[in-house]
């Protein structure tokens, strides 16, 4: 229905041929509707690309520097597998690490927003901890977990749980006294207001937190590889960089980063599943204006 | 308690005089760390009649809302005591409805859910109440916007959701803390007319807060005025206005009368000037 104000603006014979239009057409017409409407940002990146393979068949730019696109595409897809392997490590790290943040993070916000006392135990060692640059944590944790994948699990679980925490303390946070007032007034218990209103009340904040969690999750991830491993996208990397392959490091650094805009999407699409409508990304969404 | 769903109004009384709220030299003192302690309210006793409609009138800050908040047995005063019904209030008693200034909707239920959220607390057989959440809507003027969301709706209808939210559960008391005072001024009529047909249909004992001597006149049997920090009682007030209320009990000479002469005891309180 978002195409109805556009029908009504254009003129009424249109309508008919609409009508009178093979599905596949109509299915055309609507993949033509949607080019139109992103024209503008598709023209923008196509309009770098060009630039960038021009700068590179024209040897403006020393080719160890900024490798040209088709240079970059050759390299990966002269040896895919092995970036599929590698990827595949990286990414196992990053959602166990994930998954461990938001295990641990949403119970420690509840337990932070429950009791005071919690509060000033468990706050300013989230804060210390988050505020330790992580390439620093990484040596020790090597130490403590080994060459392998754990030690990278643990370096995003740890990157992670920070935005995770503080935004559900924050979600939880929300809910106005009046409303803890009402509750009571019906005789509702703690937990009641808790699963009834607080926690769903939350929940877009929560998501928002996860959102900032999985992409630092990533970065965790990687700086782990970068300090000591046997593989990921990580350890990958500063292998090409030894090598002088400069396409290739361009080319994993583009994976990384959409990898990450595939994690970052994945937790778009199930917040867009999990949460109840008017709870969707209210975060951007203003609410409409007081009455008229 | 009445809990029949949808069934005609329990026969009561109307302000048969008994009374059904009764204040008792309340007072209330607030820790305020470190080592001070504010009062919020000082000595407010008075009494409320069965199915009465009484409105407290004051300045910010003077204990408006907290006298609601010990009324509903969520708070306890410092002295005194509020009886209900003969019986003293120790804690937060099955009975009350309450509706506040923010709607306090929750986004993420319908209209009718929001309705029936007191239902749900208090683990009643949600099926039988769904019909009278409908009666209840439709009788604010809500009928078709049942499935609706609160986003959906605007300020005005938001709130009497809220009204409805506070009647589901049929509660002898109804406590309002300045319920109107986010709406535009013409809706809040609207609203105040409403409340008084949906009372007068369900007969409840109201207990009404506002900033608004108008307001305060235009709805209620009793107001009680309250003066500024530390709350107490200014005068109180019978409301002779004659009942049904509608617009036209505006130009009524007598609602002119008890709105000079609140604003007089503010005026002499230093509250106007």
């Amino acid at each position: 229905m978002r195409d109805a104000p556009k029908v009504l603006a254009e003129p009424l014979g249109s309508e008919l041929r609409r009508a009178l239009l093979s599905p596949s057409a109509r299915a055309r017409r609507e993949e033509r509707g949607w080019v139109r409407r992103n024209a503008a940002v598709l023209l923008v990146y196509g309009l770098l690309l060009a630039a960038w393979a021009i700068a590179g068949s024209l040897s403006l730019v020393p080719a160890f520097i900024l490798p040209s696109p088709l240079a970059i595409l050759n390299r990966v897809a002269r040896d895919p597998g092995t970036l599929v392997f590698h990827s595949l490590v990286t990414l196992q790290e990053v959602v166990f690490g994930f998954l461990l943040a938001v295990l641990f993070g949403i119970p420690l916000g509840v337990l932070i927003v429950w009791s005071r006392l919690l509060e000033r135990l468990f706050y300013p060692m989230l804060v210390a901890l988050q505020a330790i640059p992580k390439v620093a944590l990484a040596p020790i944790l090597v130490i403590w977990f080994g060459f392998g994948p754990t030690s990278k699990v643990t370096l995003a679980f740890v990157t992670a749980l920070f935005p995770i925490v503080i935004n559900t303390v924050v979600g939880l946070s929300q809910t106005p006294p009046e409303m803890i007032h009402l509750m009571r007034s019906l005789g509702a218990s703690g937990l009641q207001i808790f699963t009834k209103v607080r926690l769903i009340a939350a929940a877009p904040q929560v998501f928002g937190g996860f959102k900032i969690g999985i992409t630092l999750a990533m970065v965790g991830a990687v700086v782990g590889e970068f300090i000591a491993a046997n593989k990921g996208l990580g350890y990958f990397l500063l292998i090409a960089n030894n090598a002088f392959d400069a396409p290739l490091l361009f080319g994993i650094v583009i994976l990384l980063s959409l990898l990450s805009v595939g994690l970052f999407y994945s937790i778009e699409l199930l917040e867009m599943l999990v949460l109840p409508r008017p709870l969707r990304r209210s975060a951007w969404k203003v609410r409409p204006g007081a009455g008229a | 308690m009445n809990l029949v769903p949808a069934g005609p109004a329990p026969a009561r009384t109307p302000s048969s005089g008994k009374s059904f709220v009764q204040l008792e030299d309340l007072s209330m003192a607030y820790d305020v760390p470190p080592d001070s302690r504010l009062l919020a309210l000082d000595g407010v006793g008075c009494a409320i009649a069965e199915s009465g409609f009484c409105t407290i009138v004051g300045p910010s800050g003077c204990g408006k809302s907290t006298l609601l908040m010990l009324t509903a047995g969520l708070y306890q005063p410092s002295a005194g005591q509020v009886v209900i019904a003969g019986k003293p209030v120790t804690g937060p008693w099955d009975g009350v409805g309450m509706v506040f200034q923010r709607d306090l909707l929750l986004e993420w239920r319908t209209a009718l859910d929001n309705v029936l959220l007191p239902i749900e607390v208090k683990r009643l057989a949600k099926a039988e109440f769904v019909d009278r959440a409908r009666s209840l809507l439709r009788l604010v003027g809500l009928a078709g916007f049942e499935n609706a969301f609160p986003e959906q709706l605007s300020v005005g209808m938001r709130q009497r959701v809220a009204l409805c939210r506070a009647l589901i559960h049929d509660p002898p008391l109804l406590l309002m803390d300045e319920p109107f005072a986010s709406v535009d001024p013409l809706t809040r009529e609207k609203l105040g007319f409403d409340l008084l047909r949906l009372t007068a249909e369900h007969p409840k004992t109201v207990l009404f807060v506002t900033h608004s001597v108008e307001e305060a006149v235009l709805l209620s049997d009793q107001v009680v005025v309250l003066g500024p920090r530390p709350g107490r009682i200014l005068r109180q007030l019978e409301n002779d206005l004659p009942k049904p209320r509608s617009l036209a009990s505006r130009s009524d000479s007598r609602f002119h009368r008890l709105v000079d002469e609140i604003r007089g005891v503010f005026q002499a309180a230093g509250v106007l000037s």
